[in-house]
Parts: structure tokens; sequence; C-alpha cells
């Protein structure tokens, strides 16, 4: 027998001689006043009473309600911004304290790395030569930022590194103050392109309060709202993912009427320690609520059938589909208190409506909600998140019932504009001028005359004129094999904005369209993805394969708007690369997407142009200038962007804001 | 590159979770009716429930707090016992408290109806359903004390009653699992 046995029985006890005591007091009057501590009696459990109220309140102010937290899916997952790590590891040096000395190291070797990157691209020089100028403290006039590489292996330094950390504090912020000078100087000396200056200067005079709050001097509000991206993750959000028809997820008490016993008891302890009668009655009320709360019936969600509907077909990526939920009681008793959250896959935008309804079904009635979403690629079916609860709301139940109306978007592979292909082909025809002479149609040069050559290439005015044979040869037209490759690893996940959608939609929508083109334009076309989840979709041609390559992009989980779950991490070792590599066709071009958010990116470019593939790199640009960790990270990506440049290696540097295709022709002008 | 979509409509739609604006109503006018009918009885007790609409208003439309608007309801209440004190008219101090458990439960429930829809969403009908029912319990309970209340009883004094208040609060005490 556990102590809450206990306890029932001994309330019970108690209860039932109250009630045998008052029955008494009912069936002989006498006995009240008999009893000469009766009076007494009943204003001490007055005064009981009043104070267990009491008690009860104090309970509900600070007990919460429980129930279910609902999502919010009308707005899609937040994907990081480029430079949040570094403007993490400063929010934890400076405001946390922690890990001050790793995250210090991590972010001097770091920007000591893009300072040699891009005085080496500036002066055109060695890498030895670069860092000799980076610590000689030559390339900048700035004496704050020329001290940062300088000063770094002196012995002053060293023990000027251990007096901070005996002396503790503002060490870290002047730390801060020199990264944030050093970033805006490589700024101006790498020639990086940033929508507005930060005055650095005026950092300098920042007081400890607001160093305290956090507050950067200029925009305040930016870096709140950096800070919030990853202090306000939505963590305790459960996510509600089912592969079940009908699941229940919880059944749970929402102590909602916590606190309700108190009306009754405060009101009946003081009726009774003052003999109002009024306010005894009064107190009746609370007690019959007690009583509501406590009768409740486990509503019947497994009787609710959800229908969805679409008012299109065959939706395309980037689609508005309006979307009917129809959700009928057949449960045979009513629902009194039905709350509907249709929780609209992560990569899906609502734009529209609401995805909610809070109504109440008759057996048989039905209820409609109607909104309207963005599809992205990929093949979906989602639940109905259902809490419903009794008259009361005592008793909340929670269900996920997922309707039969799965859905499948699948980008069309449109032919929108010519791609850029470079001469690097296979030995069949095509559509790329190359620089071997043969049947074709552009002029190439004459040649001596070599028996067997075809009559109709023969220069017949030469032959008059000098008697001589000779055969013209033309440019031959073959095609390439391009195999598009994408870099889909978590890092790639990165937007401009919390709306923003990331690099990798990003790289998939371009490339879809771009895989039309290349396509149409007579190349064999492949598809592949570096990722731990191999994807690999060898280049080839024929309708079928461009019908395989359209499923591909919608569904393959390399390809997915979502990133890959955390446990990859695990994983990292193996080198993502290597299945690419070990399939990758030696004669094929490489049109590699990626955001270039970090140096494998680009290192997967430079290797597989050294290995004889001519590659083409496209990058959206996603990265923005507003804290000192997104500067950093757009400096990085411009570095990587001429390191590539300088390789030969065609890089598509293209804002996902303006429209590619432009992007597409401007670099033509520049590569033709 | 068709990419010209993506700007024309990607707007996502803007949610708000603040208390549910029918239910807050009610609550507002359910404890407004509480405080007037208390200040008729014992007009000294209206400070007190004015206090208490205020932070049960102010809870649910400016703070958008749960803890300040149930905190209102319960110094409503205290309004309700100070003008029992006063004067024991016991009709209106029924029909007060009735009026502030009615307020405390919606606003509760508009809170919750906030936070687990939003401001956009469609909650009248779960809203009137859930007022109606709440309501409708209180009307019924409060008739049936005041029947029994009017009945002459005789020999049900004061301390027997209260004894089976008591009891019964005991009893409601042992099925709380």
């Amino acid at each position: 027998m556990d102590i809450e046995t206990v306890l029932n029985r001994l309330l019970i006890a108690v209860g039932a001689i109250l009630f045998a005591a008052a029955a008494a007091m009912i069936a002989v009057p006498d006995l009240s006043s008999a009893l000469p501590s009766a009076t007494q009696g009943v204003f001490l459990v007055g005064i009981v009473a009043v104070v267990t109220g009491l008690g009860v309140v104090r309970r509900r102010l600070r007990g919460e309600v429980e129930e279910t937290v609902t999502p919010n899916p009308e707005r899609p997952a937040g994907n990081p911004m480029p430079g949040e790590d570094v403007d993490r590891m400063l929010y934890e040096m400076t405001h946390l304290r922690q890990g001050v000395n790793e995250n210090r190291e991590h972010l001097e070797e770091r920007l000591e790395n893009l300072a040699v990157a891009v005085v080496r691209n500036r002066e055109d020089c060695s890498v030895e030569e670069a860092r000799r100028i980076l610590q000689a403290g030559e390339w900048t006039n700035n004496e704050t930022a020329a001290e940062f590489f300088r000063s770094e292996r002196t012995a002053a330094q060293e023990a000027g590194l251990s007096e901070s950390l005996l002396s503790g504090t503002d060490d870290v912020a002047a730390f801060e103050n020199r990264f944030r000078v050093t970033v805006e100087e490589l700024i101006e000396v790498g020639d990086v392109d940033v929508s507005h200056s930060v005055d650095v200067e005026e950092e300098t005079d920042r007081s400890f309060f607001d160093r305290l709050l956090g507050r950067s001097g200029d925009d305040g509000d930016d870096e709140d709202a950096v800070e919030s991206n990853w202090n306000d993750s939505n963590s305790s959000i459960p996510s509600f993912d089912t592969s079940e028809p009908f699941e229940d997820v919880s059944l749970q008490h929402t102590n909602r009427w916590l606190g309700v016993t108190a009306f009754a008891l405060v009101a009946v302890g003081a009726g009774v320690v003052t003999f109002t009668p009024g306010l005894m009655l009064a107190g009746t009320v609370g007690v019959a609520y007690t009583i509501y709360a406590r009768v409740s019936a486990v509503p019947r969600t497994e009787g609710l059938v959800v229908e969805r509907e679409y008012d299109v077909d065959d939706p395309e990526p980037g689609d508005l589909v309006e979307v009917t939920l129809t959700v009928r009681n057949e449960s045979g008793s009513m629902l009194p208190d039905l709350r509907m959250v249709d929780v609209v896959p992560d990569a899906f935008v609502v734009t529209e409506g609401v995805p909610r309804l809070h109504t109440a079904l008759q057996s048989g009635a039905q209820a409609q909600l109607e909104y309207t979403v963005r599809v992205e690629r990929g093949e979906y079916d989602w639940p109905l998140l259902v809490v419903a609860r009794d008259f009361s709301g005592g008793v909340e139940r929670t269900s996920l019932v997922t309707p039969e109306a799965g859905m499948r978007v699948v980008p069309p592979l449109r032919v929108t504009n010519d791609i850029p292909v470079r001469a690097q082909t296979t030995q069949y025809a095509g559509d790329v001028d190359t620089k071997q002479g043969g049947a074709g149609l552009e002029f190439h040069s004459v040649r001596e005359y070599r028996p067997g050559d075809p009559m109709n290439r023969i220069n017949w005015k030469q032959v008059a004129s000098t008697g001589e044979l000779a055969t013209i040869d033309f440019r031959q037209e073959k095609a390439a094999t391009v195999t598009i490759l994408f870099d889909t690893r978590q890092s790639a996940y990165i937007s401009a904005g919390v709306d923003e959608p990331h690099a990798v939609d990003h790289s998939v929508h371009a490339a879809s369209d771009m895989f039309g083109a290349l396509y149409d334009q007579g190349n064999l076309v492949g598809l592949a993805a570096f990722d731990t989840v191999p994807c690999w979709y060898a280049p080839g041609a024929g309708s079928e394969h461009l019908e395989n390559a359209r499923v591909l992009f919608a569904q393959h989980p390399a390809l997915s708007p979502r990133p890959p779950e955390r446990q990859d991490h695990e994983s990292q070792y193996i080198d993502p690369m290597t299945h690419v590599r070990r399939r990758l066709p030696s004669t094929s071009q490489v049109f590699l997407f990626s955001p270039l958010a970090d140096d494998y990116a680009a290192e997967v470019a430079r290797r597989l142009d050294s290995e004889g593939h001519l590659v083409t790199v496209i990058s959206p640009d996603v990265t923005v200038d507003e804290t000192v960790g997104q500067r950093l990270t757009r400096i990085e990506r411009t570095a990587r962007v001429r390191y590539l440049r300088e390789r030969g290696i065609r890089v598509m540097n293209w804002d996902p804001d303006g429209q590619l295709s432009l992007e597409v022709e401007k670099a033509q002008t520049r590569w033709a | 590159m068709s990419f010209d979509i993506q700007d024309e409509e990607f707007s996502a739609v803007e949610v708000t979770h603040s208390p549910a604006r029918f239910s807050s109503i009610i609550a507002v006018a359910a404890a407004l009716l509480a405080v007037v009918t208390t200040a008729l009885v014992a007009p000294l007790s209206a400070p007190v429930g004015l206090f208490g609409l205020a932070g049960v208003a102010a809870g649910l439309f400016v703070f958008e707090s749960e803890r300040l608007t149930i905190a209102g309801t319960g110094i409503v209440f205290v309004g309700i016992v100070v003008a029992g004190f006063f004067g024991d008219v016991p009709e209106f101090l029924l029909f007060a408290s009735l009026a502030t458990i009615v307020a405390f439960d919606l606003g509760s429930n508009a809170f919750s109806v906030g936070r687990q829809m939003s401001d956009q969403t469609d909650t009248q009908r779960g809203e009137a359903v859930h007022v109606a029912a709440t309501v409708f319990v209180g009307v019924m309970a409060a008739g049936l004390s005041y029947g029994l209340y009017i009945v002459p009883w005789g020999s049900l004094t004061v301390p027997a009653l209260t004894l089976l208040l008591l009891s019964a609060l005991f009893f409601l005490w042992s099925i709380r699992q």
C-alpha cells in the first residue's frame, strides 16, 4: 500500500466522520447545544478552511497549467545564419565567461588564416611572405589591428595572457574589441563588399554597463536578434512526427481548475468564522466547480475522420497550394473542445490563413479549415495534431491523425536559359564547340588533303587556283558529361535570415532548372551530393533519365530541404567526397553548388580541378553583414572565391535575391 | 532560372499568441458584474473589487500575464468576502461568487486557447461552447444551493451545515487521483 492510498483512505475517513457528525446534529438538534465546545470547534474548522484555501491559492499561483505545447508550423524551420558560430563564441566569452581560452585560440587561428589569405591575395605573394607581413604589422595602418597578429607570438603576449587570466574580466572585452577592429580592417584591406560600415572606434568607449547588456554601440537590436537565434531555440516544443494513421501522444490532467477549491474554502471558512450564511452559500458554487473539475471523460478522438484536399494535383516547388482540411466526428459522442493544428512540414511556408482551428463537434458534425502553403520539393505526409478536452477542460488528450493525403512535389526541370558548358567533352555529338577540327558547322581550319577525306569538305577554290587538294575542317561539336554536385553537409544549411530559404534550397532550385537546360543542350548530365548520405546518379541521357532525375531532386534524402540530423556528426571522419570521387567519370565536368561556407567546399573544387575535371562553382551568397561574425564569414567566403578564381576555376558568385539567369549571362560574357 | 517565385510570395503568416479575445471579454464582463454586485451589498468593498478588476483586465489585455489575471480574480473574490462581513445579502453574494469563478475559468481558458491556437485562428465556436458549459454548471449549482438554502430546514444549524460542506470537500479531495 503506497502513501497515496493511505492518504486517500484517511481523507475518506475524515469526510465520513464529519458527515456523520453533521447528520447527527441535523437528526438531534439538541446535540449541538449539548456539546459545549461545538461553537468553538466550528470556529476552529472555519479558520483551518481559510488557511487551507490560502495554501491552494499559493499553489495555483506557483503551479503551471499542464497542457500540450503546440508547434508553430506557419514559419519554416529557422536555419542558422552564416557567422553564428563566431558570434556565439564571442558571446560565450564576453557574457558567459565560458571556454575563454579555447574560443580565443580558435578565433585567433581563424582570423589569422583569413588574414594570410587576404594579404596573399592583395600582395600576390607566398604564404610565408604573407605571414611575415602580418607579423611585422605592415599590412595596415590601424595600430590595433596590426597589433593583433604581431603580438601573438611574443613573450610579452604570453606573459600578458597569463596575467589577464589572473586579472580576469576586462581582457576578454579588450580581445573582443581588437577582434572587431581587425575584422573591419580586413574588410577594408581585402576590399570586401559590405552594405554599411561599423564604427569600431566608438566601441572602444562602450561603458561596462553596455557591454554587460551586450549592446554593441550602434545597433543593439541586431545583436539581440542574433542572440535570440541561439538562446531561443524551440527545443521545448516536441516535434510531432508519426508514421501511424492514428497515434496517441499524451493524456493528461491539465490542472487548470487548480485553485477553484480556494473559492469554496475561503468563502465557507470566512462565513463560518463571521457567522454569515450568505458567504457559506457563496462558497457552495466553489464546491460545485470543484466537483465539475473532477468529473472527466476522456474525449474519443479516435473517432475523428480527417480528410485533406489540395487544389493543385501536381505541384511544383514554389507553387502556392490551397489546402482544405475536413474533420468529421464519427465517435458517437460529442467532442466539446477540439484544438487542431495541421503540422505543416518544416520546409513549407503558410502564406494565407492559419492551419489551426478551435471548435466543438457534435457527433456526426464536421468542420473545415483552409489555408495556403508555398510548397517545397519532396514527398510529404503530415499529421493533424488534435488536442481534445472534455467540457471542463480538466482532461486533455493529444493525438496525431494522419490523413491519407500525401503530397509529392517534383521540380519540373524547366529549360530557361543556356548554360555555359566548358570544353571537356565526350566522343558523342552534342552542342559544345571543341577546338578539334572535323565535321561541323563553324569554320575551323584548312589542312592538307588526306586520302579518305569526304568530298564535300574539299576546298575546291584552292584546288582551282593551285591545283593541290586541301580539306576544310569545321569545329567539332560534341556533348559534354556534366555532373552536378551539391554541397549538402550540415554547414551548407545556412540562410541569410530567419525566413529566408537556405543555401541548399537555393542550390537545388537553380540546379533543377540547370539540369533541364544542360540536358536540352545534348549533354550527359548526372547528379551527386557530398554528404553522409551518399547520393549518386550517373550521367546519362534519354527521357527516362530525365524523369528519374526529377524524382531524385524531389526525394533523395541528401537533397532534402531539412538539414541532416545531428547524429550524422558521428561519422564525420569519413570524407564525404569519397563515394563521389570513386564514381566520377574522368571526362566529366563538374558543376559544384555550394555556399562556400567552409574551406572544405573550396578544397573539393580545387581537388576535382587538379584531378582533371573542369569545375564550375555556382555559389549562392547567403552571407550577411550585421554582426562581427557575419562580417567575418563574408570576408572568408570572398577569400575562398578569390582563391578558386586564382586557380582558374570558374566561380559564379550569385546573390539569391537576383535571378541566376542574369548572373549566368554576366558570367558568360566574362568567360567568353 | 525562373527563381522569381521566391521573392513575391515568401512572406509567412505572422502568428501571435495573445489571450483569446472572446473569452477575455466575457471574463472581464463577469468580473465587472461581480464587482458591481458586491458594491451593491457593501459599497465599502468596491475599491477592493475594482482593484481586482483592473488586475483581470490588465492581465488579459495589457500584460498578457495569466498569473496577474488569476490574482485579479482572487482579489475580486476577496472583495466579495469583505462585502459579506458588512452586509449579508445571500443572493447577491452567491451571484457575485458565481461571476468571479466564471471570470477565473474564462480568463485561464483565454490564455490556454491563445497559447495553443493563435489570434488568427477561428476559435469562436470552441470558446462559445466552453463559456456555455461553465455558465450552465455554475447556474445549476447556484440554483440548487439557493433552493436548499431557502427551504426552511429547521434543524439545519450553521455548525451542521459547515460540517456537511467540509465533509463534502474531504470526499472530493479523496477522489483527486
